[in-house]
Formats: C-alpha cells, structure tokens, sequence
C-alpha cells in the first residue's frame, strides 16, 4: 500500500486481534443481513446478501484469516468493501470501531517472520500498546492470491 | 455536430445494407428495374449525406458508383459479374469509410483510387470532361424545376388567385454546398414565406425537404401578392441561401403536365458519363435531384432512443416488481389473519390490479427492447455470396422468420457465432458442386437460417444440405487429439461423440481454409451462447446434412421462473427449459448402475438430487413423503431435478452475482425476493 501523508484506516475485530482496512477502500458498513448460502464456492464466502437492491457476495473474516467460526453476534458488522474492478463485497467481522488515524512513522511495512497469509497484508501499526494489522483489501478479495499466500 | 454524426452513420449504414441487398439480386435478376431503382435511390442519399457531412472521399467515391448505377438503370450498361465484384469492393470501401467515421470521427485519408479507377472503367473514356460545367448546371435547373409540372386543376386554381391580383410564381431555391443543415434553411425560408404566400406546388416534398432527402436545390410553384424584387429580397434573406431562379408563371400559356410528358423528361435527363475525380465535387452538387424516382415516401412514426435510457427504464421497472413482490409478501400475511373482511377482500382485488400493471409494464419495456433478428442477419447473404465464390461452391442461403424478436443486448451478442456457423455450414458443411452432383445432389448447395419463437425462448436452426457429420472421424480424431480414450472412443454414444465439436480447439476439417477451422470455433459460439443464458445443439446425419439448434432466451433482465426450496433456500429455476413438476412416491425412483432414474410415461429419465449436488446434508424423509422433482428438457435430453418442494411462478429479476466468489456454473445469477432475501437462480442447462 502506498503510504499517505496520514492513513486513515477502519479498524475491525477478529478474533482477538485487531485488523485495519484503508477508508477509501470501504463503500458502508452495514448490519448483518439474512445471508442466502451459496453452494459450491470457496468455504470462505459465507453468501450473497440484499444490499439496498444489489446482491453482494460476504466473506467472513474469520475463515479468511483461519480463526475458529464464531456465532454472529450483536456487534457484528458487514464491512461492504469495493475491489479494484469497483466490485462490491462484504466482509463479515466480529466488531467495528472508529476511524482510526496514523502518524506515518507508527506504520512499517516489515513483518515479524513468523506472519501467516503474508500476501494480505501489507503492513502494521503499533498505536499505543495496540498492534493493528493493516489489511491488503485486493489480496483478501482475489481468491486466486489466497493459494500464494500459503508459502 | 455529433448528434448528426450519429444519425449520419446509422443513416449510413441502412443505405449500405440497402445496396449490398439490392446488387445480390441485381447478381440474380440484372434485369431487375425496381432494384435498380432502389440501388440508385440508396446510392444518391448516401451521396447526399456524406457530402453534407463534407466527407468528400466518400462522396466522391459513391458518387462515381452512383454514376455507374445510372447507366444501367439507363440500359446504357449490362450488370455482369465483373460489375458485381467491383460493386461489391465499393460498398466494401464505403464501409470501411463507415467504420472510421464511427471510430474517428473523420473518413480518413484513403482515396480508394484503384476502386474509382475500376469504376469509371465501367462508364467507359471520359470524354467531356471540364466541359460539363455549365451546361449541366442549366439542365438540372430546368429539371428540378421541370419536376414541378401543374396538374389542370392547379392552374385553375393558379388563374383564380391571379384574378385576385397575386401573382403566380416559379421559385427555385438553391442552397449554399458547403451548409450542413438544408433542411434548416428551407424551413426558414418556408416561414418567411409564410403569411405572405401559397406554396401550390414543391418540388421534392416537403417530408423530404425535412429529411435532407434533396440535393442543394429545390423548386417551388407560390402564389403572392409581392413583387418579384420583394419575393427575391425575402428568399435571399435567408443565410446560406445562394441563388434563388425567381420566374413569374405565364398562366395563359401554361402547358398541363401529362403522363408523356413526364416520362419524356426522365428520358432526356442528361448524364455525364465518365466525370473525372476531379471533377466530381461540381457535378454531385448540380446531379438532378429531380432524376430519383418518385418511390413512395414511407412515414415512420418512430423515436431514435439511446439503449442506455432504456436500460434506466428497465431497471426502473426490476425495483418496481421487486418492490411490487415485497408488498405482497407482507401483505399475505395481514390478508391470512382477516382473510372475509371487506378491507381484506378490497386488498386482495387491488394487489392483483398492481400485479397486473407492473406485468404490463414490464412487458411493454421488454418489447420496446425487442429488435427483429433481421438486423442481425440481414448482413448474411452477402456473406454467404462473398464465401461461395471463394470455395467455387455454388451456394443460396435461405432465410426465415427473420422477423423473430429478441432483446437488443441478445441481438448485440448472437452476430457473430451465427457468422461463425453460417461459415462452418458453408465451408465444411456442404461438398464441392461435383461431389454433391455424384452423390445424387442438386449442385447448388442450401444453407437454411431458421428463426422462431417458441414461450419463452427464441430458437435459431442453421442449417444445411451438406455432408453432415462423420462421426466416426470425429471419433478418430479425437482419440488422436488425446481427448478421449481408447475405451471411451468405443463406449461413447454419437450423441456424446458430436458433442466434442464443441470442445476448445476441436476442427475435423483436413484443409485449413482462412474462412473457419482454425480451431476456434464451435467452443467459442457455445461458450457465447451460453453466455446469453441459452444453449446450442447439433443434429446431423450423416450425407444429409446438418442442423445447429441455437436456444436463446427472450429476454435477460426479467424472466419467469419456477420457485423451488432447496435445504431452506429458495431457488429460482428459469421456466425456458422446465417441462413439467412432477410429485411421485419414493418408491418409483429406480437405479441402473447405482444412478437414479424415473420412469415416466413411456420415458427413462435420470434423476439430480440437488441436495447431493451441493453437498447439502440428505433429506429427512419419512417413507410416504414424496419427491417434488422438475423436469427439465433440454433437445431430446431430459432430467428430473429432485427439489425439497416448490412455491409457484413467478417474475424475477436477474441480478449479476459477484464474480470473484467464482460461482459454479449451475448457479447463473440470483433474485430478490419478496421478503427481501435473496435466492439463486439455478441454470438447468449446467445439469444437462
């Protein structure tokens, strides 16, 4: 991700770790919605969802970053993100929260060695005693890149 | 200027296809004079627009073919295959002018001067060149204005108004070449007539004065009350107005018009045969508007609209049947608690009301969307012609039902695999003459393009009186190609051996010709085809022909479809290939082979689980449960597709699915509900 002046980031709950998307990367974040399950697809596609008229595919977070299914709860969000082509897809995430502004000199693109699924993500923040992992929308969302990341 | 681009270009385009119709029966019936009429008709407008438009080569280049064509209307020329080929070059140079137009905005710089060259060889040694100039300009003046010949009743009526001290008139207006916009400044001029003259008589008619269908001059017959200096005065106030011939009408010795005397006009109507290049911009602007045969006018009563509007329309009218749907979710259930009350009833009667306009909405936008397929393929025989006398095979091409409509995104699509086919049929389909005379067949080979609408599905059979398959040289050559086994080769069915046609870069042909059989092909039209939400089949026998069935869906946006739950999920099953649901006991599915069939009616039809198909857990059924299974026809092939139980019909819209979750094929799209969930649409076809 190319690094501006400030980032301003969406910053979301998975599990117990605290992931990041880029605001100009989000379209709306609405409610979970009745979700129609579609058979034969990737497992990390939950379905396709009403929004507002347009039906949208929903990925849950959770089984993107390989954590343990979780019921969906009050908190929960559907992050509606536009990909590169202007395609919209929704991402399922335990919570979000604000808007989250960051200094350039808080944000590295180096990553501990040990980071699984590499290719989502494009760096991290350290804000306060907080790590943030600063998520590569187009990577989570191509399908294809998901295989390369198993190196 | 871009909107009359536009209108030039489609203008452009109907002429051409005019003239590339007409010369293929011209090549069948030379003598043919209505043809030749028409072609002359088709070449002068477009003579007429490109050089109002200022694309000289263009002109230039349809004026000289015009040129031709008005010898042979004048029997001065005999239409011979020479001719027709370099005809057909022309039209080929023009739309290639066409083509630029629409991409560049300019007729770019080629002059096609062999074309011309070969053209003015037709109309013999120029002989007269420079010399034509003026002479010409006098003549055409007489002629649009010898156009303009009083009937008996009209000088009566001329000799009246004379008695009431106005003064009879014969004006003829010539327009500045250079102006883009005649038809503006005859109107101008029409208005600054108004009030103070009768137009008794024009010359062309006013429609087509409106059309720009005339030259840069026409003749009027007014009466007036001005002078001859104010009526002057007055027509030469109006801008771009060059010249106006002013003559007052001498009544008393006004000779009638009659039917010889028409005739004997057209006849004297001079040419120029063989005008030089250079020549050519003088003379198109002087060619007689007069010399076009009086064809009768045909009023359309139509509205150019641009496709995207419609689009807005349609998807307008998609959230009104979804909004529509909505209501009457929620309101079955307020109907189910109160179900005799006068509201409830009064309810009931009004939701069908709206049920029924939205219906008719919905189809009034679809059918505004509807194009004749004919515009697809009326661009075939001249195809068909250029193909024949490539391979040497003598070839006619057979079209009908052309009047067949489908949405106009379909039309868009379909051209280019039925050209596909078309030359398949041609080039490996039908044999050599000789071969086909030694084989007991008429030397000229058919090919039939078949269209017609059946429910909710537009069916297109190309087909051909040809070789038809050889199977078993498909068999061998794809046991070569390594596309199947050697076990396979002998288990497979025709059927399934045929259906390999359609495999990526499959081609049984021996001779690669540059026309098909590259390899891309057949899997490249199903591939399409498939697309467009139809399918494509073959039926061949073998020394007899073949036959390609191409199944279109009417429409794409909105279609009628079957509701069916699976596992909770409601699905939508497009009813173009439904046949029938079926409700049966358990106990009538039988196995061959561990797979489930049917038995129904005198046929075996093999059984989907959809359940197992999407890896969903089996159904609980208690054993006097019965099965709900539709039955999908697809050809001759059908399947029964076991569901968990369905809802009904209903109209739905198709809505695109995200891509990137890489759907499978059996799922094409999806809808939203009444409720507002979302269902998935399921494409039978994918099963079959």
């Amino acid at each position: 991700m190319e690094i501006r002046d400030e980032l301003r980031l969406i910053t979301m709950n998975v599990g117990r770790e605290i992931y990041g998307i880029d605001i100009f990367c989000v379209d709306s974040i609405i409610k979970p919605v009745k979700i129609t399950p579609v058979p034969l697809v990737d497992d990390c596609f939950l379905g396709v969802i009403n929004m507002r008229g347009t039906v949208i595919p929903v990925i849950s977070m959770r089984r993107k970053l390989e954590f343990e299914d979780c019921e969906i709860g009050e908190e929960a969000r559907i992050l509606v993100l536009r990909t590169e082509d202007g395609e919209l897809v929704g991402a399922l995430a335990d919570s979000v929260h604000d808007v989250l502004l960051v200094e350039p000199e808080k944000y590295s693109e180096e990553l501990p060695e040990s980071i699984r699924n590499r290719a989502f993500i494009s760096g991290v923040i350290r804000e306060d005693d907080q790590l943030v992992t600063v998520l590569n929308v187009n990577a989570v969302l191509n399908t294809l890149e998901r295989a390369e990341s198993g190196i | 200027m871009g909107q009359y681009l536009d209108v030039f270009i489609d203008e452009a385009r109907e002429h051409i296809q005019t003239l590339n119709d007409s010369v293929l029966i011209l090549e069948q019936t030379p003598d043919h004079s209505d043809t030749i009429n028409e072609i002359f008709r088709a070449a002068h407008s477009l003579k007429g627009i490109s050089g109002s438009m200022g694309f000289t080569r263009l002109q230039r280049l349809t004026h000289d073919m015009e040129s031709v064509f008005s010898e042979v209307r004048d029997n001065r020329l005999k239409v011979d295959p020479d001719l027709v080929d370099v005809l057909f070059q022309c039209l080929d140079a023009i739309e290639g002018y066409i083509e630029k137009i629409t991409e560049t905005q300019s007729e770019g710089e080629e002059d096609h001067e062999d074309i011309i060259e070969k053209l003015n060889g037709f109309l013999g040694t120029p002989s007269d060149s420079g010399a034509g100039k003026n002479p010409v300009q006098s003549n055409s003046l007489q002629n649009t204005a010898s156009m303009l010949k009083l009937e008996e009743i009209e000088l009566e009526a001329l000799k009246e108004a004379e008695e009431d001290g106005m003064t009879p008139y014969s004006v003829t207006v010539h327009i500045d070449p250079t102006c883009l916009l005649k038809s503006v400044r005859a109107f101008m001029l029409f208005k600054a007539l108004e009030g103070k003259s009768e137009i008794i008589k024009i010359y062309p008619s006013v429609e087509d004065i409106e059309d720009e269908k005339f030259e840069f001059e026409f003749s009027m017959i007014l009466i007036c009350e001005l002078t001859e200096e104010e009526l002057t005065k007055t027509v030469l106030g109006i801008s771009e107005i060059e010249k106006a011939d002013i003559e007052k009408i001498d009544t008393a010795n006004y000779q009638v018009k009659s039917e010889k005397n028409e005739t004997k006009q057209e006849n004297e109507q001079p040419e120029q045969p063989g005008s030089t290049p250079a020549e050519q911009e003088k003379k198109s602007e002087n060619k007689p508007a007069g010399s076009r045969p009086k064809g009768k006018t045909v009023v359309n009563h139509s509205v150019r609209v641009d496709i995207e509007k419609l689009d807005d329309l349609m998807n307008l009218v998609s959230e009104l049947i979804i909004a529509k749907n909505a209501i009457i979710a929620t309101g079955e259930d307020i109907y189910a608690e109160s179900r005799n009350s006068a509201k409830a009833r009064l309810y009931k009667q009004q939701m069908e009301y709206v049920e029924r306009i939205t219906s008719s909405i919905h189809e009034s936008v679809m059918r505004v969307r509807m194009v004749p397929i004919e515009s697809v393929l009326n661009r075939f025989p001249r195809m068909i012609r250029d193909i024949s006398k490539k391979l040497d095979k003598e070839i006619q091409l057979i079209i009908t039902g052309e009047d067949t409509e489908l949405d106009r995104t379909v039309i868009d699509e379909i051209g280019d695999p039925l050209m596909h086919m078309l030359r398949n049929a041609a080039d490996h389909g039908l044999e050599m003459p000789d071969e086909r005379e030694k084989n007991g067949k008429p030397r000229l080979g058919t090919i039939w393009i078949e269209a017609s609408q059946q429910g909710e599905n537009v069916i297109i059979r190309v087909r051909d009186d040809g070789a038809g398959i050889n199977v078993e040289k498909v068999r061998k050559k794809a046991l070569e190609k390594g596309q199947i086994t050697q076990e396979e080769a002998s288990f497979m069915s025709d059927e399934d051996v045929i259906q390999l046609l359609f495999k990526p870069s499959f081609s049984t042909a021996e001779k690669v010709s540059d026309l098909s059989g590259r390899g891309v092909g057949l899997d490249v039209v199903k591939s399409k085809i498939e697309g467009l939400g139809g399918d494509v089949m073959v039926e061949t026998e073998y020394g007899a022909g073949s036959t390609f069935i191409i199944r279109l869906p009417l429409t794409l946006a909105i279609i009628k479809a079957l509701m069916v739950h699976i596992n909770e999920e409601v699905y939508a099953i497009p009813l173009g290939l439904v046949s029938i649901v079926e409700v049966v006991p358990q106990s009538d599915v039988q196995y061959i082979q561990d797979r489930p069939f049917i038995h129904l009616r005198d046929e075996v039809i093999p059984l989907i689980y959809m359940r197992e198909y999407f890896h969903l857990p089996e159904a609980v059924l208690s054993e006097d449960d019965s099965l709900v299974i539709v039955i999908v026809r697809k050809g001759t092939k059908s399947l029964g597709i076991v569901v968990d139980g369905y809802i009904g019909q209903q109209e739905v819209v198709v809505k695109p699915i995200g891509s990137c979750m890489n759907p499978p094929k059996v799922i094409s799209g999806s809808t939203i509900l009444g409720n507002g969930d979302v269902a998935l649409i399921l494409d039978a076809n994918a099963l079959i």
